[in-house]
């Protein structure tokens, strides 16, 4: 019956295609946030921009004489138009779970902002009215800031088996495509064999299955080609799993930081000005790690209670962290941005939400900064505020659960 | 006592008339037993008790085996549709099974995401395949197979089925103790799954989870011992082991690796066991605490449970593949009419995945914290491991090539095993390799290997099994018609459901997920989508398992009456009645050649049942292939 070699040959063909497609395609593997939701990042961008030069439309009409001129209260109205509709599309946005926090907080602030250029309106419409402005020229900033702010969050793209960005994710990435050669080709021949022979063997009246028990020959070239085949990869890839892993190998630089992992976060620390790690000027942070743009970095991976593993998907580096154990892990990027951190190994019931944010800073300088900063917010605690971004940043769905 | 002997009438009438069953020709059996042996046939037991229940045929035993591994193959099913459910459409309402965790919201508690996908693994590995593989095919057949009444130890082979209970009450109990079923995956890694306030599965459920194991350990390796003994000491005149089926050869190489690989298994479980409720440290780093617990006192390792629980459960994905491909090999062997292509090759090839089996187990620990130079060499056994396998493959195809290839359910399974197993043997490449591993460990991809060997291969060699040996082992055929609906069904939905987890595999979805949409790199609509996807496609392959459960109840009661060699196979098993009589065959058969001579050019018909000698007329055998 042929429909059944059809069967498997469809199978075969479906299976080789998308196996090969779309490990290459930028938009599918490890697809930025911002391409996969382009329109919701069209929006805040286009706030950022049009908030900011409606700003400073209005701060223009602060000390005008009299009331403002038609032109310029038609431009108030349309601006207030706009807010408006932002305001709509905003909480669209965070309907559909886009940076839902951030959508929801500037959703309010586009109605502030309009609120407050509407008033400014209807004042200067009557005379000189530098409060109103003020009050609109704030709203306004505040809104693009935020908006500004909400851009940053997203992270950046990349990792792509096209355009890898680390030092490991190019080694990686090279073998990984070899071996979808050497595969690929083995499955198209093998599955190619099969759909031919179950095409052209059916039963048939009359004719008999040939009588062979097989051939020597055959069975020696079908061992040996594949034998050196797979020798030769297993030879190949040592040098990348060298490179990556083994000690022996790691360049002589102080760690960065250590890392500890915890049901369920990741506590980080970092040397303080004294460059030693466990010494009291440290500095601590939750489900937060910087390191430095093309500079490999080596932290200390560690866990205080269960396994879990130390997962950056688009830099191609994972290890567990082991209770007891105290594992050197080097990495870099060859890319600034903000990444995401996983943890891959099966902790308990909140293994799903164990996620860090991971900054590369483009300099050492922009790291430094960030260094002091922080460890100053850490020293001099300012009254409690909104809580910081990043330690509850974690999206977390509402599972119930014990604590 | 009740010995009779064999020449009174058989308590159930087997149908021995017609052309293909093997009459013995009246030549001198070549080597095996004593003769005698025909003289020790006990009569069916009459009680219905001892007969159906407590009873010691090996055909009964692997019935009961068949049966219990189904009905766990519909609970672990289920729990799979559950994760599925969860990860198309996270956190949404489940319908109707909000009773599960008492909990009045319909929202899955994410604890609870995590017991399914414990239970459902270890269900499906130790309470599915490897009983429906070993427990009902090895029993049902060795004996069949080899020409032998029963088997060696037939009151062990009762005892072993009969240990598989406390492992199936445990297993199913372990969902009510307070804390709930385990959640340490069935690969129950130290500390999660010895420290108690860890996660709620461990409070309780892990302990449970640890006896049914157990349980199931001592059933698997009375079956075992008996296997091995039964291979080596109870074949017909004639059987040599080149003349094993290949199906024999599977079973008893699983049984070896099995009887070597248990022990360590065992320990484990008792070590684990003693960490949970003795206060020992096997596994406990020194000074763990864990959720705020005490201090343990330590001097453990939590490796060392790795170590040991991969150097079984490396040998045992093999022990629940080696017998699909034995399956395998006489189905498309039997329905290509065609001898086996290389069928010593097969062997040795079977013997090779076995040894090697035993030093690759830490590829499952290249990113454990193990030493990577170990590592690199667990790297270079793995790869070499992949030989053997491909070897098998192209041997079926060779087996095809040149055949006269019959599509009947059981074939197009077996035809199946062989495509599917291809991918999951090509996706393990990926993860031998250490260095692709680094990305792929523990994501998706790994899902994805695992069901393309365990249902694309192993469960599609299961039902290549069932339609082959039904009319064997109930009397009746099974509806081809349905079996191919069926089959055809089952295959675009299983490589629907598992085929997208290779993508989001590479993309790195992380296995053991309860909800990967935190993750700004998931939370998009090809990754969503994709599960979605993957759950339709599950759903459907789930409800396409009703046409199976339908066909075989239907064809249980009121199938077309099976005469004893319907296929028209040469193996020893089809030279007696269908169902075979108690005591197997009227007269042990003696053996004139291997099993595979179908179509010799000088046979009447195109096949050659293995109690019938060669033509003298025929060429000698090529004895480097067969
Ligand atoms: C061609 C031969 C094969 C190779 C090279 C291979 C390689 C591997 C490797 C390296 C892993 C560990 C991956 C990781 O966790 O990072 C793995 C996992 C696994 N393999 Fe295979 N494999 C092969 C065939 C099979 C077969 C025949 C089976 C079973 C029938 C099987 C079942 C499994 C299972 C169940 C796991 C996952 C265990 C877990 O972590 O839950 N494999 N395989
Ligand atoms: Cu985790
Ligand atoms: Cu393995």
């Amino acid at each position: 019956m042929k429909a059944w070699s059809l069967l498997f040959g469809l199978t075969a063909v479906i299976a080789t295609a998308a196996f090969v497609y779309a490990p290459f395609d930028e938009d599918w593997w490890l697809p930025s946030y911002r391409a996969t939701n382009a329109e919701a990042m069209a929006t805040l961008e286009e706030i950022d921009a049009r908030s900011g030069a409606l700003a400073g439309e209005v701060e223009a009409m602060r000390d005008l004489g009299g009331p403002a001129s038609a032109e310029q209260l038609e431009g108030l109205d349309s601006g207030r138009r706009w807010l408006a509709r932002q305001a709509v599309r905003l909480g669209m946005m965070a309907d559909q779970g886009f940076l839902s926090e951030r959508s929801r907080e500037l959703q309010s602030r586009a109605a502030l902002a309009s609120e407050a250029v509407a008033s400014a309106r209807e004042a200067l419409g009557i005379g000189p009215a530098p409060a109103a402005v003020e009050e609109a020229v704030g709203a306004l900033e505040g809104l693009r800031e935020r908006a500004e702010a909400a851009i940053a969050s997203v992270s950046e793209p990349g990792g792509s088996l096209r355009a890898p960005i680390s030092s490991a994710a190019r080694q990686i990435d090279h073998l990984y495509v070899l071996i979808l050669v050497i595969t690929g080709l083995t499955f198209v021949g093998v599955m190619g064999a099969m759909v031919v022979a179950l095409w052209r063997f059916g039963a048939k009246p009359g004719r008999k299955a040939v009588y062979s028990h097989g051939s020597l020959k055959v069975e020696i070239a079908w061992t040996v080609i594949p034998g050196a085949i797979l020798v030769f990869l297993a030879l190949y890839q040592l040098r990348a799993w060298a490179d990556i892993k083994f000690k022996s190998s790691y360049p002589d630089v102080a760690p960065l930081a250590e890392v500890t992992a915890r049901q369920f976060q990741w506590t980080i620390r970092y040397p303080g000005p004294d460059g030693q790690i466990g010494t009291g000027d440290d500095l601590h942070t939750v489900n937060d790690l910087h390191f430095v743009k093309g500079q490999p970095t080596i932290i200390r991976l560690k866990s205080d209670d269960v396994l879990h593993s130390f997962f950056l998907p688009q830099l191609r580096i994972k290890q567990d962290a082991v209770p007891g154990m105290d594992i050197p892990v080097l990495f870099d990027a060859d890319k600034a941005g903000r990444f995401e951190l996983l943890c891959a190994e099966l902790c308990g019931w909140g293994h799903y939400k164990m996620r860090a944010q991971v900054t590369v800073h483009e300099t050492q300088d922009e790291f430094d900064e960030w260094l002091a900063r922080s460890l100053e917010e850490q020293d001099y605690p300012p009254p409690p505020a909104s809580d910081p971004d990043g330690v509850a940043a974690a999206a977390v769905p509402p599972g119930p659960g014990v604590e | 006592m009740s010995s009779e002997p064999h020449h009174d009438a058989p308590a159930q009438g087997p149908d021995l008339a017609g052309p293909d069953t093997g009459m013995a020709p009246g030549t001198i059996p070549t080597s095996g037993h004593a003769p005698g042996h025909d003289e020790h046939i006990h009569p069916a037991p009459r009680n219905p008790l001892f007969r159906y229940i407590f009873s010691t045929d090996h055909k009964v035993i692997g019935i009961q085996f068949l049966f219990s591994g189904l009905i766990f193959f519909v609970v672990g099913g289920l729990l799979a549709l559950a994760i599925r459910w969860q990860l198309a459409w996270p956190w949404s309402d489940l319908p109707h099974l909000s009773a599960l965790w008492d909990s009045s919201a319909g929202q899955m508690p994410p604890e609870f995401y995590n017991k399914l996908v414990t239970m459902h693994g270890t269900i499906m590995i130790f309470f599915v395949i490897i009983p429906i593989l070993l427990g009902a095919f090895g029993n049902f057949l060795i004996p069949l197979m080899i020409g032998a009444r029963d088997m060696a130890f037939p009151t062990l082979n009762m005892l072993s089925y009969w240990f598989m209970w406390p492992a199936f009450v445990l297993i199913v109990f372990s969902f009510f103790v307070p804390g709930g079923a385990s959640e340490a995956g069935w690969t129950g890694y130290p500390p999660l799954s010895t420290a108690e306030w860890s996660t709620p599965g461990s409070l309780n459920g892990q302990t449970i989870w640890l006896m049914a194991l157990l349980f199931a350990g001592i059933s698997s390796m009375m079956g075992s011992i008996n296997y091995i003994t039964t291979v080596l000491m109870l074949r017909a005149p004639g059987m040599t082991l080149f003349r094993l089926p290949m199906t024999v050869w599977g079973l008893f190489i699983t049984a070896l690796l099995q009887a070597f690989a248990l022990p360590v298994l065992t320990s484990a479980l008792v070590m684990q066991l003693l960490d949970r409720v003795a206060g020992t440290n096997f596994f406990s780093p020194t000074g763990l605490s864990v959720a705020n617990g005490p201090e343990e006192v330590g001097g453990g390792h939590p490796l060392l449970w790795q170590h040991l629980f991969w150097f079984y459960s490396h040998p045992a994905v093999y022990i629940m593949i080696l017998p699909a491909m034995g399956i395998v090999s006489d189905v498309i062997s039997t329905f290509s009419r065609k001898p086996l292509f290389g069928y010593k090759p097969m062997v040795f090839a079977i013997g090779a995945i076995a040894l090697l089996g035993f030093i690759v187990w830490g590829h499952h620990m290249f990113q454990s914290g193990m030493n990577p130079a170990l590592g690199a060499t667990f790297m270079l056994s793995t790869m070499m491991i992949a030989l053997p396998s491909a070897i098998k493959t192209f041997n079926w195809l060779g087996t095809m090539w040149g055949g006269s290839i019959h599509f009947t359910a059981a074939m197009l399974n077996a035809v199946a095993f062989v495509a599917m197993f291809v991918i999951g043997g090509l996706s393990g490449i990926f993860m031998a390799a250490t260095p692709t591993d680094i990305h792929i460990h523990d994501t998706y991809f790994i899902v994805a290997h695992i069901h393309y060997v365990l249902f694309g291969g192993s469960s599609f060699g299961i039902f290549a099994a069932l339609y082959y040996w039904f009319p064997k082992m109930f009397g009746r055929m099974m509806n081809e018609t349905l079996g191919k609906i069926h089959f055809a069904l089952s295959f675009v939905f299983f490589n629907g459901t598992f085929f997208p987890m290779h993508i989001v595999g590479m993309h790195a979805q992380p296995r053991r997920y309860a909800d990967y949409t935190g993750f700004e790199l998931f939370n998009n609509e090809a990754v969503i989508g994709l599960n979605q996807l993957m759950t339709v496609c599950a759903i459907g392959l789930g409800l396409s398992q009703l046409i199976l459960v339908s066909n075989f109840v239907a064809s249980l009661v009121a199938g077309r009456k099976a005469g004893a060699n319907p296929w028209r196979a040469n193996t020893l098993e089809w030279q007696t009645g269908s169902p075979p009589p108690h005591y197997n065959f009227e007269r042990i058969p003696t053996v004139y050649h291997p099993a595979y001579e179908y179509s010799l050019p000088e046979a009447e018909s195109d096949y050659l049942p293995q109690t019938e000698p060669r033509p003298p007329r025929a060429e000698p055998l090529d004895h480097i292939m067969a």
